[in-house]
């Protein structure tokens, strides 16, 4: 299912009255991109599952009040992109412990296994941790969901043109970590 | 490498780099977790929030007091100042004043009688502002 189509299955009115069944659907349907966008985030371990426990708890408190003025979809991502910059900021100035090791899918194999890039691939995602949150947001939203900037842009609440910037300012900043001839490597 | 071909091949990284990507393992229970800290939270806020209407209420209480006394007071300085200017005296004993006297008497009381009148309105108004509108809930205790 694609995330459109995941909107269409879950009814709004048992959300509304906050349903715990039709909100553990939600939930369901909506966590691999929240965990994906914590992630993107430089989360790991129990401050990933805190940050996605405070988004839904935050989505949860909300549903009463959703007025479906946007897809259910995008209204969760706008509440998350605002939750995890929260948490973000949070944790940085509490910041100094060493980060915990990524718990991954384990039912997922990693496509890095046998992969030349490996090495720069990693390289790529502490650079995309490091960026700021909008910035890593569209860089998850993009590149990893396959979202159009039209898309984003709805989530985001801001023009096409500012996504487009945001894009352009993560890929120059993305750039200058890695070596010309990394890029170059087919 | 032009610069246009160095960006298709640094994009087709990125986009290679963020699919190769393993996603996070799913949280065990993350519903119920969210709706528990939902709850959590929503009790806080309501602690918080009967907090302060306890402390505003006591505030309000002591502003009440305080105003009460300074009505009071003023009232006791102005009624006394009033009854020693002669106010309630007969106009007969007033008119064999000296007009000279007179004049200097007015002038003296014209100013604490003001102070007073001003006094007490701003306690009027004091007490207005720090009352607000009636409280429809029942009393907190």
């Amino acid at each position: 299912l694609s995330d459109r189509d995941a909107e269409i299955e879950i009814p709004i009115e048992p959300l509304r009255r906050r349903d715990p069944a039709a909100f553990a659907r939600l939930v369901e349907r909506n966590q691999p991109i929240v965990l994906g966008l914590c992630q993107s985030m430089g989360m790991r371990g129990a401050d990933l599952d805190d940050a996605a426990a405070e988004v839904f708890a935050n989505v949860f408190r909300a549903l009463p009040s959703f007025q479906a003025r946007s897809a259910l979809g995008t209204w969760v991502y706008r509440i998350a992109c605002r939750t995890i910059a929260k948490v973000r900021a949070r944790n940085r100035r509490g910041a100094g412990a060493e980060l915990p090791a990524d718990q991954l899918d384990p039912n997922q194999p990693s496509p890095l296994e046998n992969s030349e890039n490996a090495e720069t691939f990693r390289r790529l995602w502490d650079a995309v941790a490091r960026l700021d949150d909008r910035e890593a947001t569209v860089i998850e939203l993009y590149y990893r969901r396959d979202w159009s900037v039209e898309r984003i842009a709805q989530m985001l609440e801001c023009p096409k043109g500012t996504v487009k910037t945001l894009l352009f300012r993560a890929r120059e900043k993305l750039r200058a970590k890695l070596a010309p001839q990394e890029i170059a490597r087919p | 490498m032009t610069q246009d071909a160095d960006d298709i091949a640094f994009e087709t990284l990125l986009r290679g780099a963020m699919h190769a990507r393993p996603q996070p393992a799913a949280a065990t229970n993350l519903a119920h977790r969210a709706i528990e800290r939902a709850r959590a939270q929503a009790a806080a806020e309501a602690k918080q929030r009967l907090l302060m209407l306890t402390r505003l209420r006591r505030r309000n209480r002591f502003v009440g007091l305080a105003a009460s006394l300074l009505i009071a007071g003023v009232f006791l300085i102005g009624g006394q100042r009033v009854y020693k200017s002669g106010f309630f005296t007969d106009s007969s004993t007033t008119s064999s004043i000296s007009s000279d006297s007179t004049s200097s008497t007015t002038s003296s009381i014209a100013v604490p009688l003001g102070v007073a009148v001003t006094a007490e309105a701003l306690v009027v108004a004091l007490i207005l502002l720090s009352a607000g509108p009636p409280d429809p809930r029942p009393a907190f205790v």
